[in-house]
C-alpha cells in the first residue's frame, strides 16, 4: 500500500512526459543519416549507389520508377519484388526483373519512410574522385635490363676496332707513300692469312696481352654462366595480365591458398583457373587501383567469355597463358602438398616464396629477401640460392618434423620407438629433422 | 684500303650477330641436360611456359588441345580409398536455384558430428583461407576485400541469414549467392561441410556442442539419397 502511495503525482508527470517524448520521437520521420546505415544493413550486399553490381545501382532508382509512371510501386517492389512482378499490375517490375536471373530478396521489414531514406541517401551519394597511381607496386625489379651491359661492351669493341683499323689504314697509306717515294717495291699480292700472320708476329706484345685478356674474361664469364645453370633466383618473367599480388594478397589480405588452392592437396600449388578470378571479378569490372587495371580485368573477362555490360557469359573462352616463374627440372620430384599440408610439412609459403604479398607480379625471391623474414612463422634462414639442391638440403637438415599428425609419421614414430638407441641418437638436439628421416637420401627426390 | 673495309664489315656483322644472342627476357636461364629438365610425361603447366620460346606464340587453339590444359570429365570424383568419403564426394544433386530445398532437405552426414571440435577447428582454418577476406574474421562482412576494394559487403552471419541451415550454407558455398561466386572448385565437399560447421558457430556466437547436435538434423546415411545413378566402382 505504501509503495502505491509513493507513486506521487510528480512521478506520474514524469512518466507522462517520458511517454510523450517517446511518441514524439517515433513520429519523427527517418532521417537521411539513417539512410546510410539502413542501406548498409539491408541493400549493400547486392546494390551499390553509383554502380550496377549484383543488383542495379540505386541512384536514380526512384526517378526511374517515377518515369515509368509507377512511383508508388517502388515500395511494393522493395517489400515483395516477386509478388509485384507476378501481380500483373506493374509492367516496370516485370521489366527490371530481367536484370538478373535471381530474384531480389524481399525486404518486407522496411517501412515506406525507411525506403525513402535509403533512396534519398543513394541519390545524394557523390562519386569519390580517385587518382590512379601509375604503378604502385614496383618492387625495384621492373626496370632492370639484363644483357644491356653486354650490348654496350660489344658496341665499344666495334667502335674501338673501327678506330684502330682506320688508324692502321692511314698508317699503311703513309707507308705506301713513303715506299713509293723511296722507290721500293710493294708486295701487294700477299694473302690475308700471310698478312695476318705477319701482323701478329710484328705486334706480338699486343696480341699476347689481348689473348690473355680474352682467355681470362672468357673463362670467367663461362664460369659465371656455369654457376647460373639451374639457378632461378630473382627470375621474373612477363605475364599476360599485370596481376598485383600486393593489392590482392597484401592490401586485401586474400590468403595465398585461396587462389593457389591445390597447394595442400596436389604436387602443384596451382595457377588459379579463371573461374577463381571470376568469383570476384564477375562483380569487379573496373578498377582505378593503377593505370591499366580495368584493361587487365577486361583480359580476365575475355578469357572467361564474360560480357561485363550484360553480366552474362558468352561461352567464347580462351586460355590465359601465364609464364611459369618457379621451374624445377623434371629430374627432381617436388610436391607442394607434402611441404604445405598442415599434417605433414606445415611450412609457411614465405619460407620458399618470400614475402609475395609485397610483390607485383609473381617472381622467384632471393635468399636474402627470405632471410629478412627469418624468425617469423617459423622461417629458417638459409644461405644457398633458391631452388637449388643445396638450398633444399640445407632446409632438410634444419627443419623439425612433427611426428604426431599424419598416419605416415605416426607409423614411422612407432617403428623408431622399436629402435631406442637410434631414436635417442637422432633426438639428441630435441628435434627429429627431415634429414634424420632420410631427407638427404638421393632417391627421396630423384627417381 | 679494300682490306680495311672488309675487316670493318666482318667486325660489324660479327658484332651484330653476337649482340643478337641476348637472352629472351622471359627465358628462365641456362639448363644442364635439357632432356632431364622437361618431362616426357604429361605434367600440369608443362605444355607451355617451360617449353621453348617458339611455342609461346602458338595460337590459343593449339594450347587448348594440350593434354594438361584439359578439364576432367564432368562429374569426375577424386580417388578415395575410404568408401564413405568417396560416396560423400558424389556430384551434388541440388541445382543452382534450389537453395530453398537444399536448406530444408540437405542434411549434414552424421559422421561429421562425431568429431565436432576437430571439424569446426579445421573449418575455421579453411574459413580463414577461403572466406575471411570478404566475410571478416568474425563473419561480420568486414574483410579486407570489402574494406579496401569497396566490394559489396556480405550480410553479417548473425544478421538476416542467422537461421540458414548447414545444407543451405553448403549450397551457397557450392554455387555462390548474389555477389559471392561459387567456391566448389576450391573446396571439396568434405571441406565445404567443415566450413559450414564453422560458419554456424559464427552465426550463433558461442559454439554449443549439445545445442548443435540438438538443432542439426543429421543425415544418418552417408549416401546421397537422390543422387544420380553413378557406379562408384
Amino acid at each position: 500500500m505504501e509503495n502505491k502511495m509513493k507513486f506521487h503525482w510528480t512521478n506520474r508527470l514524469r512518466v507522462a512526459t517520458f511517454i510523450t517524448v517517446l511518441t514524439f520521437l517515433a513520429a519523427i520521420p527517418v532521417k537521411a543519416q539513417d539512410g546510410k546505415s539502413l542501406f548498409k544493413a539491408n541493400c549493400a550486399s547486392c546494390h551499390k549507389a553509383l554502380k550496377n553490381s549484383t543488383g542495379p545501382m540505386l541512384q536514380g532508382a526512384k526517378a526511374r520508377w517515377t518515369d515509368a509512371g509507377e512511383a508508388d510501386n517502388i515500395y511494393k517492389w522493395v517489400k515483395d519484388p516477386v509478388g509485384l512482378a507476378n501481380s500483373g499490375t506493374s509492367p516496370y517490375a516485370v521489366q527490371i526483373s530481367e536484370y538478373s536471373p535471381t530474384a531480389m530478396t524481399a525486404q518486407g521489414h522496411l517501412t515506406n519512410e525507411e525506403i525513402d531514406a535509403i533512396l534519398d541517401y543513394a541519390d545524394n551519394v557523390k562519386p569519390v574522385a580517385k587518382t590512379a597511381v601509375a604503378s604502385s607496386d614496383v618492387d625495384g625489379k621492373d626496370g632492370q635490363e639484363e644483357g644491356g651491359a653486354l650490348l654496350w661492351i660489344i658496341l665499344l669493341i666495334v667502335v674501338f676496332s673501327v678506330v684502330i683499323f682506320a688508324a692502321r689504314g692511314v698508317r699503311k697509306q703513309l707507308a705506301y707513300v713513303v715506299a713509293e717515294k723511296e722507290g721500293e717495291e710493294i708486295e701487294l699480292n700477299k694473302s690475308i692469312k700471310e698478312k695476318l700472320g705477319e701482323w701478329i708476329v710484328r705486334n706480338w706484345k699486343f696480341t699476347t696481352i689481348a689473348f690473355v685478356l680474352l682467355a681470362v674474361t672468357g673463362g670467367a664469364d663461362l664460369m659465371k654462366r656455369g654457376f647460373q645453370v639451374g639457378v632461378y633466383a630473382d627470375y621474373k618473367p612477363s605475364q599476360p595480365i599485370n596481376y598485383s599480388h600486393k593489392l590482392h594478397a597484401g592490401e586485401m589480405g586474400i590468403d595465398c591458398k585461396y587462389c593457389h588452392n591445390s597447394a595442400e592437396k596436389s604436387k602443384h600449388a596451382g595457377i588459379p583457373t579463371v573461374n577463381v578470378c571470376m568469383n570476384c571479378h564477375e562483380n569487379v569490372v573496373e578498377s582505378d587501383y593503377r593505370l591499366g587495371s580495368t584493361e587487365n580485368i577486361a583480359k580476365i573477362h575475355a578469357a572467361a567469355g564474360y560480357d561485363s555490360e550484360t553480366r552474362k557469359y558468352t561461352g567464347n573462352t580462351s586460355p590465359i597463358v601465364w609464364n611459369k616463374a618457379h621451374n624445377l627440372p623434371d629430374h627432381v620430384f617436388f610436391s607442394h602438398s607434402q611441404h604445405v599440408n598442415t599434417k605433414t610439412g606445415n611450412i609457411d609459403c614465405k619460407q620458399c616464396h618470400g614475402n609475395v604479398p609485397t610483390y607485383g607480379l609473381g617472381r622467384v625471391s632471393t635468399t636474402e629477401e627470405i632471410n629478412q623474414l627469418a624468425g617469423t612463422d617459423g622461417i629458417i634462414p638459409l644461405t644457398k640460392p633458391l631452388l637449388t639442391m643445396g638450398w633444399c638440403l640445407e632446409c632438410h637438415n634444419e627443419k623439425a618434423v612433427d611426428l604426431t599428425k599424419s598416419d605416415y609419421y605416426k607409423e614411422l614414430h612407432g617403428r623408431l620407438k622399436s629402435r631406442p638407441d637410434f631414436l635417442r641418437k637422432i633426438s639428441e638436439d630435441d628435434k627429429i629433422t627431415v634429414r634424420e628421416l632420410g631427407g638427404w637420401e638421393c632417391a627421396k627426390c630423384h627417381y | 684500303m679494300k682490306l680495311t673495309l672488309k675487316y670493318i664489315a666482318v667486325i660489324l656483322i660479327g658484332g651484330i650477330t653476337l649482340s643478337s644472342c641476348s637472352k629472351h627476357p622471359d627465358s628462365p636461364g641456362y639448363e644442364y641436360m635439357p632432356d632431364m629438365y622437361r618431362s616426357q610425361a604429361i605434367e600440369a603447366y608443362v605444355d607451355y611456359g617451360m617449353v621453348g620460346d617458339e611455342e609461346r606464340d602458338e595460337t590459343s587453339s593449339r594450347l587448348k588441345n594440350t593434354q594438361s590444359a584439359r578439364t576432367p570429365a564432368e562429374g569426375s570424383i577424386s580417388f578415395n580409398s575410404n568408401r564413405a568419403q568417396a560416396e560423400m564426394m558424389m556430384p551434388f544433386k541440388y541445382g543452382k536455384d534450389d537453395l530453398d530445398s537444399a536448406s530444408a532437405n540437405f542434411k549434414i552426414p552424421s559422421s561429421f558430428l562425431e568429431d565436432i571440435d576437430g571439424n569446426v577447428k579445421e573449418g575455421k582454418r579453411l574459413y580463414e583461407i577461403m572466406c575471411m577476406h570478404c566475410h571478416g574474421k568474425t563473419g561480420q562482412g568486414d574483410g579486407g576485400v570489402v574494406v579496401v576494394g569497396e566490394y559489396n559487403p556480405p550480410s553479417p552471419y548473425n544478421g538476416a541469414y542467422k537461421e540458414r541451415s548447414l545444407g543451405g550454407i553448403f549450397h551457397v558455398i557450392t554455387y555462390g549467392k548474389g555477389a559471392m561466386g561459387p567456391h566448389a572448385s576450391q573446396l571439396n565437399k568434405l571441406e565445404r561441410w567443415k566450413v559450414a560447421m564453422y560458419v554456424r558457430t559464427l552465426q550463433h556466437g558461442d559454439f554449443n556442442l549439445g545445442g548443435l547436435t540438438g538443432k542439426v538434423e543429421a543425415d544418418s546415411t552417408v549416401l546421397p539419397s537422390e543422387g544420380p545413378a553413378v557406379d562408384a566402382g
